[in-house]
């Protein structure tokens, strides 16, 4: 626990010390803003709630996240650190679990830095803030959903543009699976059992479905389970390459 | 051997990979088919949790009652969206199994294409919709059964009313509990129930929303404005317009009600809908009804030729051109908020918003017996209006200018109970010359128990155009509601008849959450804003006129050439009409400047203010960095 602790100060301390962090919560907020304002219309639409500003949180992040998941892992290889970490007296699963906490903590900050958004619709009218503070839940948990993906993939290649191509590829699976292009693909062999459990699966399904306002169960086991898997790929992944 | 531990080991992680990724998808398959109905519902009207009134509805199902749920598995893969909307639906349904303890029984269908399920999903009348064209139907409906063999049906789930899901479900099943359904009567000047001879040849005559709405919850029954019985076995007379009831017929409300029916009544000082109704002699009739002779013996009256201008709920509307929109507030157009309804009766207690054109004004008269319970009202400071000034082409400009808050408040809608005196103090009405009716019960003087009637002094209210929007889906009738009229209307109809638990259920999913800051800077600039706008275009016409009357007085003197002042007169005419119309066109400019502006603000403060303030703080914490280092090395 304390380990888990200590690597996740280390690693939240090492984003705000380099500009990366700032260049994405800059990029984050100024595209988030923008596409809500200008593509999602939400001033002319006239209605006091966030659906144009939460609507696109699943695209952002499929681009976004990757950037900051690429250089998880593949960074520490490349620059030799990696051996370093993994010396210390902790398990693997504490070093993977404390640079997730960090990366997710820090989405959750670039996430709680859109407040003039909310603080906007309370301003122009009287929104459902019950739905609103579902809406943000939802986001930073499917937020969480990408970053342990991008966690994964990390340890799997030096090259970081390679981890964010393939972060963004399995990441974009799982935001349109919900979609017919993706189920029709399914639909001529494969069992309904499948094709609904495959429907089920998607980013953009779950997520609405808690941006609605109401927290089901079901959607919160749903990312809390992608989370905990791609975690434990990560583990293996990086046990993997330390014996390589 | 060592890179056959590392073949092994590589095994042994793809081996652990696919064990988690199994017991990931186990998992999830697992929870989507048991874990349904566990949620927390973060909503202000809980609008995902089921209702008070539904709960007491299912836990008093005496005869079961079978739901059929038919979805077609192609649609679901095709469009997702009704895939999710039809697992909603069905953990809507098993919650209600659960809490109907066993009298309410759900099965669930698949009609594929040509089977004996599909034939019997016609049979109950669902409707299919092809996928593609003459391709093959797909369903998403329900039907509902009771021992009785009643059935009542959902023809297709549009997931545009999944916000009503809920009334619509714990309606079917309440008719189908209760299957005596009670019976209106509708006595209407207005082609309400849709209309007897269609103008239009070929042309539906499609009764209006509102009363496919009552027909939802009851029968109703239509009788002309002629009719002199009302039967007895009638639970209430629902009367529209008044404005040609005959002696016989307010003679039969009046016993009816004095005999304890229940009445809702409709007058209205101008019905719009009348006024625009084409009439077959060309010649404009009344458009005003009124009863003053039942209303004077059930102590209320309506306001004679008055309607109700209201700045603060007025609607907009656009008084400019279809080129050239000018969108401003009119004041006799009102649009209902919580601040004008009754809270604390159950009528109107749960609404969201009421729309009403030119409304009357009820008042008690005074010494009344009866007691008057306002149920809509307009909001403080509203202002009594001639009817003359909306009747025939009302410029709502000129309306605003004009205002003059009024001091009073004015009841649109009110319940009115108690004792009661017949209207008729002589008897039925006698007729020279014609036999008298028929059946007629004898005549009482006063009522045996307190009257019950409600009275609401807008006809308009009824009319599609200022509640809902109606659109086909492939010959189905899909409603969207924007107010709760039809709600109201029928709430006080339950009511009335007292029945209460449907009423907390209906409306509570409409929610338009507007900006009501811009709302309010529109209303405080058109104020500011309308009356330059009146004095500039008095000037242009008045300087319009002057050049006109100018040049016609210089053709009529015949001078072929004019003199140098009238050329100055014109030519300063000219200058003077171009120099107003640039200054009208700047008044309407500023109009919506100041809501551009505040657009621009948020813009700003929502895609620059926090991002540029990031940076700053990135820069100083980088500049603090290098300093501290600098330091540090000047020291070693």
């Amino acid at each position: 626990m304390l380990n888990t602790f200590t690597i996740f100060r280390r690693e939240l301390t090492s984003y705000f010390i380099t500009p990366l962090a700032y260049i994405f919560i800059v990029i984050f907020l100024a595209t988030a803003g923008t596409l809500t304002f200008f593509v999602g219309n939400f001033f002319t639409r006239g209605q006091a709630d966030l659906e144009p500003f939460f609507g696109f949180h699943p695209w952002l992040y499929l681009i976004l996240i990757p950037a900051i998941t690429m250089r998880l892992w593949a960074e520490e290889r490349k620059t030799g650190t990696v051996e370093l970490l993994l010396t210390l007296p902790i398990s693997m699963t504490q070093a993977v679990l404390g640079k997730f906490l960090a990366a997710w903590v820090f989405a959750g900050i670039a996430l709680a830095l859109t407040f003039p958004m909310w603080i906007t619709v309370n301003v122009l009218g009287s929104p459902d803030n019950g739905t609103v503070l579902a809406a943000y839940g939802g986001s930073w948990l499917m937020a969480g959903a990408f970053l342990a993906i991008g966690a994964a993939i990390s340890p799997l290649t030096k090259n970081q543009v390679i981890a964010f191509v393939l972060t963004t590829a399995i990441c974009f699976i799982f935001t349109v699976s919900g979609s017919g292009l993706v189920l029709n693909f399914f639909s001529g062999w494969a069992p309904t059992l499948v094709v609904d459990t495959i429907a089920a699966f998607s980013f953009i399904t779950n997520f609405n479905a808690i941006a609605r306002g109401v927290i089901d169960l079901h959607n919160l086991i749903y990312f809390a389970s992608i989370i905990a898997f791609f975690l434990f790929v990560n583990v293996q992944l990086v046990d993997l390459k330390k014996a390589g | 051997m060592e890179s056959r531990t590392l073949k092994s080991r590589q095994t042994l992680t793809l081996i652990a990979i696919a064990l988690g990724l199994v017991l990931f998808v186990a998992v999830n398959v697992i929870v989507n088919h048991t874990l349904r109905a566990a949620r927390v519902d973060l909503t202000q009207t809980r609008l995902f949790t089921l209702s008070e009134g539904t709960h007491r509805i299912l836990g008093k199902i005496d005869e079961p009652v079978t739901i059929k749920l038919y979805f077609s598995p192609r649609l679901g893969r095709e469009i997702p969206l009704y895939a999710n909307y039809h697992a909603r639906v069905r953990d809507l349904l098993e919650e209600y199994a659960s809490l109907a303890g066993g009298k309410l029984k759900t099965e669930y269908y698949d009609p594929t294409p040509y089977s004996d399920v599909e034939d019997r999903a016609v049979a109950y009348r669902l409707q299919g919709v092809p996928m593609e064209a003459g391709g093959e139907q797909v369903y998403f409906g329900l039907a509902g059964t009771n021992s009785t063999d009643d059935e009542e049906i959902i023809p297709f789930f549009q997931p545009e009313r999944e916000r009503f899901l809920e009334y619509d479900l714990t309606k079917l099943v309440y008719n189908l509990a209760n299957p005596k359904r009670r019976q209106v009567g509708l006595i209407s000047a207005l082609p309400i129930a849709g209309d007897a001879m269609p103008r239009m040849p070929g042309q539906m005559p499609a009764p209006w929303v509102v009363v496919d709405q009552i027909r939802q919850n009851f029968t109703l029954r239509q009788f002309g404005s002629d009719t002199a019985n009302i039967p007895s076995d009638l639970d209430l007379i629902m009367v529209v317009h008044p404005k040609e009831l005959s002696e016989d017929g307010q003679y039969a409300i009046d016993q009816f009600v004095l005999r304890g029916g229940r009445a809702l009544i409709f007058v209205d000082p101008n019905s719009e809908v009348d006024a625009q109704r084409p009439n077959p002699n060309g010649v404009p009739g009344p458009t005003a009804s009124d009863l003053p002779t039942l209303f004077k013996a059930w102590g209320i009256e309506l306001a004679q030729d008055r309607v109700i201008g209201d700045r603060f709920t007025a609607m907009k509307v656009n008084a400019g051109t279809q080129a050239r929109p000018r969108v401003m507030d009119y004041i006799a157009w009102m649009s209902l908020k919580a601040p004008n309804m009754n809270r604390n009766d159950a009528i109107a207690g749960e609404l969201n918003q009421i729309n009403l054109a030119s409304a009357g004004i009820l008042k008690p008269t005074e010494g009344a017996a009866t007691s008057f319970t306002p149920l809509l009202y307009a909001s403080p400071g509203a202002m009594s209006l001639e009817v003359d000034k909306i009747k025939f082409g009302p410029d709502p400009a000129q309306l605003l200018k004009d205002y003059k808050a009024g001091n009073e408040q004015l009841v649109i809608a009110a319940r009115v109970s108690g004792p009661a005196k017949t209207a008729f103090p002589d008897g039925p009405p006698k007729v020279e010359g014609r036999p008298p009716v028929p059946d007629r019960a004898p005549h009482i003087a006063e009522s045996q128990g307190p009257i019950n009637v409600i009275v609401v002094s807008d006809t308009d209210m009824l009319d599609d155009r200022f509640w809902v929007s109606s659109q086909d889906f492939f010959g189905q009738r899909v409603v969207q509601p924007s107010a709760s009229n039809g709600d109201f209307v029928v709430n006080a109809l339950d009511q009335l008849m007292g029945g209460g638990d449907l009423i907390g259920l209906r409306s509570r999913g409409i929610s338009a959450r507007p900006f009501e800051l811009v709302q309010s800077i529109q209303r405080d600039a058109e104020q500011q804003y309308r009356s330059k706008e009146r004095a500039l275009q008095d000037k242009l016409r008045e300087t319009e006129k002057k050049l006109s009357d100018l040049q016609t007085r210089d053709q009529a003197g015949g001078a072929a050439i004019l003199s140098p002042e009238q050329q100055k007169a014109i030519e300063d005419a000219r200058r003077d009409i171009i120099s107003t119309r640039q200054e009208l066109r700047g008044v309407q400019r500023d109009l919506r400047q100041d809501i551009d502006r505040l657009e621009t603000t948020l813009r700003a403060a929502n895609i620059a203010l926090v991002p540029v303030l990031v940076a700053i703080l990135a820069m100083v914490l980088g500049w603090v960095r290098i300093w501290r280092r600098r330091r540090r090395a000047a020291t070693a």
